[in-house]
This record gives structure tokens, sequence and C-alpha cells, in this order.
């Protein structure tokens, strides 16, 4: 992965920064443990760089309908063909195992403005984490979305009729440009009684994501005091409900 | 958003122990009666000895015990609909996974509509 092909983000906030950042995401909810919050402060973050495609491609999409229309009180069937080229760029797909993708669309965007020529003094102080999907299999986990949009746009031109019904559809690559691109994310591994928690920040921008485990004894404070308070005003409806019966 | 939350919040905390409290006392109600039942060989004597009011004071102990743990509950429940309510109002929908950043050029190269018959 780090060749002279690969292009990489560089990390823009220390590890001061990022464990200052943790702390404030995890303090924001009273309910997330004390133990990760001591965790991030004493700066048990690291810097790490996983491993991406870009993609940019090309494809053409064709599609045939049979299309009903309403012509003053007759509805009439018209057959519809259409053929759409599409062009994407900066399609995003991670190449390894460590983040779940709803999590990395949770970290994005990067800026891919921001992409520079690997250079192992960039990378020297952060892990590299492996690659485990090849460019092809990568590509093949966001075809079905390329696919769907072109879709969606085609079925835009489709609006005047009242109903649709597809016969034929098709999708040709036409062409497929990859780059194999890293990208920073600091990350706070830490347990909590012995369940594991990763919460991850986009290096580039600062934005983060992850959920903490909840405190157990910070939940049930809050319930019983939620209970409690329910059950003053419980009492003082019951006060009031007796006093004007 | 603001005027969502309080309204929700507002709504769960009233509302709840409010019927619970109407349940509470239909439960007491029915139990008073199975109370009076036990006490008294018929009905009109029951009602006679109600009417007398003597009754008011052997029927509070039952009040309370059901009606405590009623609120209590009333009080969980309406804590845990508020946490769905307020989940469903505040959280925001999920991105979709790739096109977060992605740019399109669509162009549509050929068309024909043709009608049939």
């Amino acid at each position: 992965m780090s060749d002279l092909n690969t292009k990489i983000i560089p990390f823009e906030f220390t590890a001061q920064q990022a464990s200052h950042s943790f702390a404030r995401y995890i303090s924001r909810n009273k309910l997330n443990p004390t133990e990760i919050f001591e965790a991030a402060r004493q700066g048990r973050v690291k810097p790490v760089y996983f491993p991406a495609f870009e993609f940019g491609c090309e494809i053409t999409t064709k599609l045939k309908s049979e299309c009903t229309q309403r012509e003053a009180e007759e509805f009439s069937a018209v057959t519809v063909q259409r053929e759409l080229k599409s062009r994407f760029s900066g399609l995003l797909a991670l190449s390894g195992d460590k983040v779940d993708e709803t999590l990395f669309s949770l970290l994005e965007p990067y800026d891919l403005q921001g992409l520079k020529a690997f250079d192992s003094a960039l990378a020297v102080k952060a892990d590299i984490h492996q690659a485990v999907l090849s460019a092809e299999e990568a590509f093949e986990k966001i075809r079905p979305e390329i696919e769907q949009a072109a879709v969606n746009e085609i079925k835009k031109t489709l609006r005047d009729y009242t109903s649709e019904k597809t016969l034929e559809l098709s999708h040709e690559l036409d062409s497929l440009d990859t780059t194999n691109i890293l990208l920073p994310m600091w990350v706070l591994d830490c347990e909590y009684k012995g369940q594991p928690c990763r919460l991850f920040m986009n290096g580039q921008t600062g934005k983060i994501a992850g959920v903490p485990p909840r405190s157990t004894n910070k939940t049930v404070a809050l319930l019983g005091a939620g209970a409690a308070i329910g059950a003053v005003i419980g009492q003082l409806i019951w006060m009031a409900v007796k006093t004007l019966w | 958003m603001v005027k969502k939350f309080i309204f929700s919040v507002s709504a769960v905390f009233f509302a709840l122990p409010l019927i619970f409290c109407a349940a509470a006392q239909a439960e007491i109600q029915d139990g008073n009666e199975d109370y009076y039942y036990e006490e008294y060989d018929n009905y009109n004597e029951m009602e006679q000895d109600y009417i007398d009011s003597e009754v008011v004071d052997k029927a509070s102990p039952k009040q309370s015990a059901v009606f405590i743990p009623a609120i209590i509950l009333g009080a969980a429940a309406g804590l845990g609909v508020t946490h769905i309510v307020l989940k469903a109002v505040f959280s925001p929908p999920a991105p979709d996974p790739y096109f977060r950043k992605a740019e399109a050029k669509h162009e549509i190269v050929n068309k024909a509509d043709t009608k049939i018959g």
C-alpha cells in the first residue's frame, strides 16, 4: 500500500488536540463512563492511516420500459428507451476491514484536494493498516449504489408518465480510474467493563464518530431520578385530584 | 425543534402520570369493592356502612399500596417513551455511505418514446 502510487492526506491535528476533542465529545453525553473520558484525557490516542481507494468512473446505463400516459380520458402505452452516460469522481471505498462502513460515513467527508504524494516522513509516526480488499473488490462494493444513482437519474425523465414497468436494464462500465490513498484517523482504543470501545476522529477535519458504551451506574441513577421526579409530579397531581374531587 | 422537544417532554411526563392516576383510581375502586364484599354479608349492609363513612379508613392502606408502584411505573414508562420520542425527533438520518462527497455528471445520450398500437 505504501508505495509511490499511493497518495496520502496528512494529519492536521496533534495528539494533544485529538485527546482534547475526544474528551469533549465523551463529556457531552452525561451517561458516558468516566473511565472512557479519563482514557481520552490521559491521551491514550493513536494516529492511524486507513487504506482506501478513490475511484473515478464512467458508466453507461440503458433502460427499456413500458410506460402509460394519460391523454384526455384515455390511457395509452408507450415503449420508452433511455441511454445515460454518467461520470463519477471522488468515490471513496475503504480497502481495510478495521472500520465499519457506516461509521466511516460519519467521519466523512475528506477533502481530496488535500491529497499529497506518499512521503514516508508524513507516515512515520502513524500505524498504517493493511488493505484486505483489491481495487476490484472494493469497487464491486460500491457499484450497486453507482448504478442505482444512474437509474434514479434516468427515472427523473419519466415523471410525466403515470406508470412505469422496467423491461430491460443494463449497465456497462466504460472506464475506471483507481488511486490508492491513505486516510488519517485518530483512534481512541479503550475498554469499559471488559467491553472494547473504539472512537475515531477524522485526522483532517476533526470530526468524531463512534458510540461509547453507557455507564450502568449513571443510567441507573438517571432512571432513579426520573422515577422520583415522576413520582413527585404524580403525587402532586394525586393531591390536586383528591382536593378537587 | 425546541418546540417539539418541550412538547414531547411535557406531554409524556404529564400525560402518563395522569393516565396511571386514573388507572390506579379504577384499581382502588375495584379493590375496595372486593374488600367490601369480603367484609359484609350483603351489599345493602356494606352500602349502609359506606354511607356512614366507616370504611374510608380501612380502604386507605390499599390505596397507597396500589398508587405508589403505579406512579413509579408510570414515571419509568414516561422516561422510556420520552427517550424513544426524543431519539426519533433528534436523530439525523443515516448518510448515504458512498455518495457523501462524490461528484456525478449525467447526460442522456439516447432517448426514444414509441407509442404502442
